[in-house]
């Protein structure tokens, strides 16, 4: 026998479906459907209350930002440890308790849905503070990347799960900071945002993306060299791509404005021994450094290679592209 | 004769014996291919990052790397592998605790789909769990 249709049924009595115990035939089951009835209502009464309840903690989030904002982006919070700290204090002074990372992402959703908040009266007001541009260092790139990764591997975290929450956020700041001595950790959060906004193929490029045939570089790598052969004097100061494999298996692929600094770091070898695990020793006579020169490879900017490259490759140290792209 | 003095553990284990208070093996397997036979890039990592869970939550884990494994998919299809076993004991406190189950879950279903498994497998005590639903 066909199921009820219990949505053609709802939708004609205009109701709100809950689940509950199914009902039984006379007195027998009286009492546990009178039981669940009541259970339903007052959940319901509770889930409203607890949402008006939410609404007032957005606005004393939002009220507490704008305390301690002086001006500046709401997604300043996710490289500018200072303001965040001054935005938790701020928070825990009104009474909210909740855990920062909870603080934070509330305050960044409020951001991302300004329309819908505006209509309940929850305004974020605008930014008149300049906000730095994310990027990051050619020579320290590996560094940010590579943390992240491990942070991935581990907890299945998103890059901005990363910069909300602040255990994570101190993991990353170690790690990093650990490959790349005497970057600021407001400097390695901002390469991790760049790392966010540039990991994805744009809608438009898509198409000259699919068409990428990764064989075509192949001519035109410098001949690989082993990790700490690669002589100095031989790569130039100039934007290109680099690749490190370790036989079968492609550890890493950057794109990088500047190929000198980037190769020095990586040749070091230092970077894949601080990505040593139980499991993996680098082994540096095994892992070959290549690349190539050259803004446009084949007419084809590196930027867009490099993401061919990391969804061909799937190299074990780069963080994977978007689902839009891949 | 004087009579041996008992370390303090070995009064825990006879007590623990005699109480009946047992604690449940777990085992989850990291897969070295795919369900295409191909050869997993990152299986270290996946491993290592189990130990670090294990760690997390059952306060400990002992790795095995076998010598091959075998399955047999729904299509009848075989998929051979030389999988990475993380191994240990848990308190049954800790097993039965939901939030833990599910961060173990999460952790299985999340390798499963980024590694394209047919399924993951998870061992309590002799049971075999296949995972084969990643979201």
């Amino acid at each position: 026998m066909r199921e009820l249709n219990q949505y053609a049924i709802s939708q004609i009595l205009g109701s709100e479906m809950s689940l509950i115990e199914e009902g039984r035939f006379g007195n027998l089951g009286l009492l546990r459907t009178t039981a669940e009835s009541f259970a339903r209502n007052s959940q319901k009464k509770r889930a409203s209350k607890s949402q008006g309840r939410s609404l007032d903690e957005d606005r004393l989030i939002v009220g507490a930002f704008e305390t301690v904002r002086q001006g500046a982006a709401p997604d300043s919070i996710l490289w500018d440890g200072t303001l965040a700290r001054k935005f938790e204090r701020q928070c825990r002074s009104v009474g909210l308790s909740a855990p920062a990372s909870h603080l934070n992402r509330r305050l960044l959703n409020v951001r991302k849905n300004q329309r819908r908040y505006a209509g309940l009266g929850v305004v974020i007001s605008p930014t008149t503070k300049s906000v730095p541009h994310p990027s990051i260092a050619p020579q320290f790139a590996h560094a940010i990347e590579f943390a992240l990764v491990q942070l991935r591997y581990r907890y299945g975290v998103s890059i901005d799960d990363v910069l909300i929450d602040p255990e994570l956020g101190t993991k990353f700041e170690e790690m990093a900071g650990a490959m790349a001595p005497g970057i600021s950790a407001a400097e390695l959060r901002l390469g991790a945002l760049y790392l966010r906004k540039t990991r994805h193929c744009k809608k438009q490029e898509l198409p000259l993306f699919e068409s990428l045939d990764p064989a075509v570089l192949d001519e035109q790598w410098r001949t690989p060299k082993a990790v700490g052969k690669t002589a100095r004097q031989s790569v130039p100061s100039a934007p290109g791509l680099i690749e490190v494999d370790e036989g079968h298996r492609c550890l890493y692929v950057t794109q990088t404005d500047d190929l000198a600094p980037a190769v020095e770091q990586l040749s070091t070898g230092h970077p894949f021994e601080l990505m040593a695990n139980h499991f993996w020793k680098p082994h540096l006579d095994k892992l070959r450094l290549r690349f190539i020169a050259g803004d446009k490879i084949n007419g084809v900017r590196a930027r867009q290679w490099e993401l061919r490259l990391i969804k061909d490759r799937e190299p074990v140290f780069n963080w994977p592209l978007c689902a839009a792209a891949a | 004769m004087s009579q041996k003095r008992l370390f303090e553990e070995a009064e825990t284990i006879i007590s623990v014996l005699h109480s009946g208070e047992r604690q449940d093996l777990l085992i989850l397997i990291i897969p070295s291919h795919d369900k295409g036979k191909r050869l997993l890039n990152n299986q270290e990592q996946w491993a290592n990052a189990a130990l670090g869970l294990f760690a997390d939550l059952f306060g400990g884990a002992t790795a095995f790397k076998t010598f091959k494994g075998i399955y047999k998919t729904d299509d009848g299809e075989i998929l051979e592998d030389i999988p990475i076993l993380i191994e240990c004991y848990a308190k049954r406190t800790d097993v039965e605790d939901r939030d833990k189950l599910v961060e173990l879950l999460r952790f299985a279903k999340r390798m499963g789909n980024e590694t394209r498994q047919a399924a993951v497998a998870l061992m309590v005590n002799d049971v075999f769990h296949e995972i084969k639903h990643f979201r």
